[in-house]
């Protein structure tokens, strides 16, 4: 369980044409719980405060104000920190910024090692990970052969083998290929739904929100919008208020239902899409 | 009349085998939006630094104005000054004090006096919609997507004929994306500027580009509107970057049993369709 309590972080800005800095604040008193097991996305236009926010999850940050508690552990202090990094594993938008093995299964073996494992229980848990991100053929090559969507795998791995509890990933799509961007995206959700690990993922891609089970919205340090899926799209006016907009898929029943069809609100997916379009096809009796 | 031809370009890396770019030829005439598709590793981002001359091809000649830039004598800085190359999250080199500054110090580089600098980045700055006020503050004061705009302004800048950008819209989300879209979009209209853009969105390609170059294990495997290369959804597919959302739905509902002959590409057009496809029995089989 991840307990985020009025969470406050300033920084220093100097002045471009010099003189005294300038504190700044980027988060603004934030609280949230995510609980065990959760799938939450957190969205927000660039400067909002989101990257921020994730890196208070594993103690890479110090709140200037406020508590953020891991399983009931202070994030900031430093003698929690090592549990709290066992809890919560983070993987960061550009995967060669996080590779540091020559080969898939020393980079992978990283993390377990640094805790001091015994080398059998690494050897376990490198073979277990690999498998799960389906990198397991590829143990003995260098990250540098494996593609962009490989080595954001390879990091997820690495993160995995650590067995934590959450997955906190901060736009890990971003500079995939859409094929890549799939196989990242379901990964995560197969951890998600079979491992139990919560996940925290920070995207732009709306429709990444749309599959998950609860979206945040940040907007200028604060959390401005929390919800389901279902709540957040059903609403488009509240959304480009927020400068966000909805899945393709779910403004193209927008504009039907705007036109008369009885659509839902929201259409979240491809094959609620569809569905929905072959039932109201049967009782116009038309199309099919 | 072309601005930029590339000639059946290869391009390897001395130490490598395999060649990154394999014969590749196109062309760009003036006023064009052309999309440029491809998984990660297809060459994009090496077919791009050919454009300006930054990459020689191993073989094969790219051609400016119908001039081989290639031969000896050619001038690249005329290149390199008519052929703009955005490269990704290009905001990262802002660094000057004012906006007005940092878009001026191409010009200014290139040779420019300061007066014609600053007037070409004014000039610049209005057509990214950041002219006024805007030119005194500090980049770094800039939203997310008006810093893409200010570093997009930098190489409009030097005049370019030809604007190349690698993955214009990566890392902004939602309207702030859209915005710079259509900011693209509507230079190339009221100036009549060629732009190149790579993207991973199949959405934006469908939506905004008017030819799509798909590259594929350094091969060109499609030059076509985009509407007629996401007929081939499952050869996209294959080779890893897909189709838009709306044209897997109606190609889904097609295996469904209804009639579209032509899989939409773009919403409003997949909006259209289906409403048609809805409204009564008059499409049906």
């Amino acid at each position: 369980m991840i307990r985020v309590s009025d969470l406050v972080h300033r920084y220093r800005e100097y002045p471009s044409g010099g003189g005294e800095p300038v504190l700044k604040t980027v988060l603004d008193g934030v609280s949230l719980e995510i609980p065990d097991g959760q799938f939450a996305v957190i969205l927000g236009p660039n400067g909002s405060g989101k990257s921020t926010l994730v890196r208070h999850l594993n103690g890479l940050l110090r709140a200037d104000e406020g508590t953020v508690l891991i399983d009931g552990l202070d994030a900031g202090a430093e003698e929690a920190l090592k549990r709290v990094r066992d809890c919560v594993g983070m993987v960061f938008q550009n995967p060669d910024n996080q590779i540091i093995g020559a080969t898939v299964e020393e980079d992978c073996a990283f993390g377990p090692e640094v805790r001091g494992l015994p080398s059998a229980e690494i050897g376990r848990r490198i073979d277990e990970s690999l498998k799960t991100v389906g990198l397991s053929e590829q143990r003995g090559v260098s990250p540098d052969r494996l593609s962009g969507g490989g080595k954001q795998r390879l990091a997820i791995a690495g993160a995995a083998a650590c067995l934590p509890r959450c997955l906190v990933l901060d736009e890990p799509t971003a500079m995939l290929d859409p094929a890549a961007r799939g196989e990242v995206l379901s990964l995560l959700h197969r951890l998600n739904r079979e491992l139990g690990i919560t996940v925290v993922l920070v995207t732009h891609h709306m429709e990444e929100a749309a599959q998950a089970d609860r979206v945040l919205v940040t907007e200028r340090g604060r959390i401005v919008l929390d919800g389901s899926p279902e709540q957040l799209f059903a609403d488009p006016a509240a959304l480009r208020a927020l400068h966000l907009d909805v899945p393709a898929i779910t403004a193209v029943a927008d504009a039907l239902r705007e036109q008369g069809f009885a659509f839902s609100s929201p259409v979240l997916s491809q094959r609620q899409f569809v569905e929905e379009f072959l039932r109201l096809a049967q009782a116009v009796g038309g199309a099919l | 009349m072309n601005i930029l031809e590339a000639d059946h370009i290869s391009f390897s890396y001395p130490e490598s085998v395999s060649p990154v770019l394999r014969e590749i030829t196109f062309s760009v005439s003036p006023g064009e939006l052309i999309g440029l598709a491809g998984p990660s590793g297809s060459g994009k981002t090496t077919l791009l630094k050919h454009l300006n001359g930054l990459l020689r091809p191993t073989r094969g000649r790219i051609l400016f104005h119908g001039e081989d830039t290639g031969r000896r004598g050619f001038r690249i800085s005329a290149l390199r000054r008519r052929v703009g190359l955005v490269f990704q999250y290009p905001e990262q080199q802002l660094f000057k004090k004012t906006v007005l500054e940092d878009v001026s110090f191409g010009p200014v580089n290139l040779g420019d006096s300061s007066e014609e600098a600053a007037a070409a980045a004014r000039e610049a700055l209005a057509l990214m919609n950041l002219g006024g006020e805007y030119e005194n503050r500090s980049p770094l004061e800039l939203s997310g997507g008006e810093m893409r705009l200010a570093a997009i302004a930098g190489v409009l800048a030097m005049r370019p004929e030809v604007l190349v950008l690698d993955e214009p819209a990566a890392g902004l989300g939602g309207l702030a994306k859209t915005r710079l879209m259509k900011h693209l979009r509507r230079l190339r209209d009221e100036t009549g500027i060629a732009i190149l853009l790579v993207s991973h969105s199949m959405e934006d390609l469908a939506e905004y580009t008017d030819r799509l170059l798909v590259l594929s294990e350094g091969a060109l495997l499609y030059d076509a509107p985009p509407a007629q290369v996401f007929q081939e959804t499952d050869r996209m597919r294959a080779i890893g970057i897909g189709v838009p959302t709306v044209t897997s739905a109606a190609e889904e509902l097609r295996r469904r049993g209804l009639d579209i002959p032509v899989l939409p590409v773009r919403t409003e057009q997949a909006v259209s369709s289906f409403a048609d496809l809805l409204g009564g029995g008059r499409h049906g089989k």
